[in-house]
């Protein structure tokens, strides 16, 4: 879809980086020691790192990713949410304390901690680096995504917007002014998701979101459709070519020459269809429903979608009770009141190709049962759940398990335990942590599932699902969920930043290779490599613009949960861990980690464009073979090398 | 008596918050299991309607967010009084 571009929303985004980074600017001139720069003195009170526990964890993923997954496909999104959550639980009651007491500005520090092994420091440098990259990759195209409809911009521009902000609050103030930034992101990012969440319940449920607009309807083609082209107004095109096998009526109007595709819905017997939305394009000229594309006159732009069928005030059953509009709903009345209506979702089709070299994606609507959306497994990502195949649901609980174990093995969240005094307020602020987490993975459920059907959806980006559901509540909270989503990306990216910096700076130069830096050179090497990885980031985030978001994130996940969890756990409940086991189990986490998502099917089709059948391994989420993996190869390894009091 | 570890530091006293740590680890686990194991091999019950119409898809997830903040909190807490107790030990010694 072709965005509306919004002042308010870029007076507003502006106001809030103009906040960051005078704050930065501030801080920066107080911070000069690299206990300073990297941890924060650690003075940083325990209830300001808690919410920016939340403010550096929520990334674009979550906000974008999780709503826009909610949107379309109902509950899987929520799946994430659950997920990422109960991460909190592994750092709160088996890493964070003792993590505190064993390191000092990152978590090689503490893996470390008793070895001064030049290898662990090495392993745990590289693993956070490689981490963090992956983990900027999504954050970046988040930001490409939003600028588009915040600016008009394109993708590149976001991307660079956030990359240079970014690099200017990790450079001038270091932790200091990130912990602030993530503190005040944390902060809107929740109280405006509530805002809205207040919003969607007061608005209820009604079938007619946008008064005015195309409604989804369904047509028999027996009926309506057969009688159209007997008048001659319609010209029925032959199912030939790439279109014969596919659920598609396509109908030309004889009088304009404009191509519409319907899309059957419950083929064979009785054939009903409905319109759907396509765009083609052929020797380089893009047409969107038959127009070319753009908002002005004899152009088109894509149509909003995402509508509530048939609300049903009682049980499915009994299909007279149905209403228009519900008015205000309770929480769980809104779930209840969903679960009995249907809702029309869309999905995107794979690209046809013609022989002529014209190519058509079709986006086709769906009509669903609220109570088959708010289900596991409706979603492309999560559709094993619902498969026969033993494999598949391997791949399910695979991820839910990296999602499990990844949180506490993420180098951006281990170092902000560092920001604090002690053990305890590394405690109570993983609580504030978790419950402004919490809180807002509930209300991401409110969100995903009001923006489904506020008939406002962009079919052909799923990522844009929260700030489109805000526009339908008008121009201002657009501007500022837009705003806010864009000021997400930036707390998130900068804690990533700090990390891999904090890992060149502190575990490479100085432990690994054994610079003898002062204070003030450990900075400078520090501010240099975070110019350089907030530059990698921006080439990646360019690069990965076509890819979902969510999908990304859930790969760092595996790899973060596959090299460091195993040697974070030993390390703490098993006495006989040595270096070799660590340094090993890093490693191979890594690399099997790494090695199999380069091999799923996932990556065959997004990445290389091959078919994904042809992948060698079974599931695309390696999580459930190499994070034991990991703890296995830090047990053999362990035990075939010396103890660590054996000198 | 300079160098006495701290209370929050004293290895008898992290023990004891580590144990309790560990059990409540595992409540939740077990809780994170019995979620994706109904997830992926009986996702008919998961489609149950249970309570006020909502079906137990819904009410178990939102009870594993809930449940994560119920037990952070509980734990924090325990902690809380543990230290309180060794402390009281302490300066009875």
């Amino acid at each position: 879809m072709i965005p509306d571009f919004s002042w308010t929303a870029v007076a507003i985004f502006g106001f809030f980086v103009a906040i960051v980074l005078g704050i930065s600017f501030y801080l920066g001139s107080r911070a000069k020691s690299a206990q300073g720069y990297f941890a924060a003195h650690g003075q940083v009170h325990w209830f300001v790192n808690g919410v920016a526990f939340a403010g550096d964890y929520l990334s674009a993923a979550s906000f974008l990713g999780i709503c826009g997954m909610i949107a379309f496909y109902g509950y899987d999104g929520f799946l994430y949410s659950i997920g990422y959550l109960a991460g909190w639980i592994v750092a709160l009651f088996v890493i964070a304390e003792p993590l505190k007491r064993m390191g000092k500005f990152t978590f090689a520090d503490a893996l470390d901690n008793q070895f001064h092994s030049r290898g662990i420091k090495l392993a745990a440098a590289i693993s956070t680096l490689f981490v963090s990259v992956f983990y900027l990759i999504p954050q970046m195209v988040g930001a490409g995504t939003l600028i588009k409809p915040l600016l008009g911009l394109p993708h590149a521009a976001g991307v660079v917007t956030v990359g240079v902000v970014v690099i200017v609050i990790v450079v001038t103030a270091g932790m200091v002014s990130t912990t602030w930034v993530q503190f005040i992101k944390g902060t809107l990012l929740v109280f405006f998701c509530a805002i809205l969440t207040v919003m969607i319940l007061n608005r209820g449920l009604t079938v007619d979101p946008r008064p005015g607009d195309a409604k989804f309807q369904r047509h028999t083609v027996a009926n309506d459709l057969a009688a159209l082209t007997q008048q001659g107004k319609y010209e029925l095109l032959p199912a030939e070519g790439p279109w014969e096998k596919l659920p598609y009526v396509r109908l030309r109007d004889t009088a304009t020459n404009k191509l519409a595709i319907w899309r059957k819905l419950k083929p064979p017997a009785e054939f009903p269809v409905a319109l759907a939305q396509y765009e083609t394009t052929s020797q380089g000229v893009k047409l969107v429903n038959g127009f070319p594309h753009g908002k002005g006159e004899g152009q088109a732009d894509f149509r909003t979608v995402g509508q509530i069928t048939k609300i049903r005030t009682a049980n499915a059953a009994d299909s007279a009770a149905t209403v228009d509009q519900t008015g205000a709903l309770g929480p769980l009345e809104y779930f209840a009141t969903l679960q009995r209506s249907d809702v029309v979702t869309w999905e995107r089709d794979a690209a046809v190709k013609e022989a002529d070299g014209t190519t058509t994606i079709v986006y086709y609507p769906r009509e669903m049962s609220g109570a088959d959306l708010l289900i596991p497994g409706g979603s492309p990502t999560f559709k094993g759940v619902r498969s026969e195949k033993f494999t598949d649901k391997l791949d399910f609980l695979s991820l839910m398990l990296a999602l499990f174990c990844g949180t506490a093995s993420l180098p951006h969240i281990l170092i902000r335990y560092y920001t604090v005094k002690d053990g305890e307020s590394a405690r109570k602020s993983t609580v504030i942590g978790i419950a402004s987490i919490g809180f807002f993975y509930v209300l991401t459920l409110f969100l995903g599932l009001g923006a489904m059907t506020s008939g406002a959806l962009d079919p052909t980006n799923t990522n844009m699902a929260a700030p489109l559901l805000a526009r339908s509540f008008g121009e201002w909270p657009f501007a500022v969920i837009s705003a806010i989503a864009f000021t997400t990306v930036l707390g998130t990216v900068s804690g990533l930043i700090l990390a891999a910096a904090g890992a060149v700076a502190h575990d490479l130069a100085s432990s690994f290779f054994q610079w003898n830096l002062s204070d003030h050179d450990k900075i400078r090497v520090a501010k240099l490599s975070a110019v350089v990885v907030g530059a990698i980031a921006m080439v990646l985030g360019i690069v990965f613009e076509k890819f979902n978001v969510t999908f990304l994130v859930g790969w760092a996940f595996n790899v973060a949960a596959s090299a460091n969890l195993p040697s974070l756990v030993m390390l703490l409940f098993w006495p006989r861990t040595t270096k070799q086991g660590i340094t090993a189990a890093i490693w191979v986490g890594m690399i099997t980690s790494l090695g199999w998502i380069l091999l799923s099917a996932q990556a065959y089709k997004d990445i290389y464009g091959l078919p994904p059948t042809d992948s060698i391994v079974p599931f695309s989420q390696p999580g459930i073979v190499t994070i034991p993996l990991g703890f296995l190869t830090l047990i053999v390894v362990s035990l075939l090398t010396p103890p660590r009091d054996a000198k | 008596m300079t160098d006495q570890p701290t209370s929050s530091e004293d290895p008898v006293l992290l023990a004891r918050q580590s144990r309790i740590a560990l059990r409540l680890f595992a409540v939740y686990l077990v809780a994170y299991a019995g979620f994706m194991g109904l997830a992926a091999f009986a996702p008919q019950v998961m489609a149950k309607p249970a309570l006020f119409g909502v079906n137990v898809a819904i009410l178990y997830g939102l009870a594993l967010i809930f449940g994560a903040l119920f037990l952070a909190v509980l734990y924090m807490r325990r902690c809380h009084r543990l230290e309180a107790d060794f402390h009281a030990e302490r300066g009875r010694t």
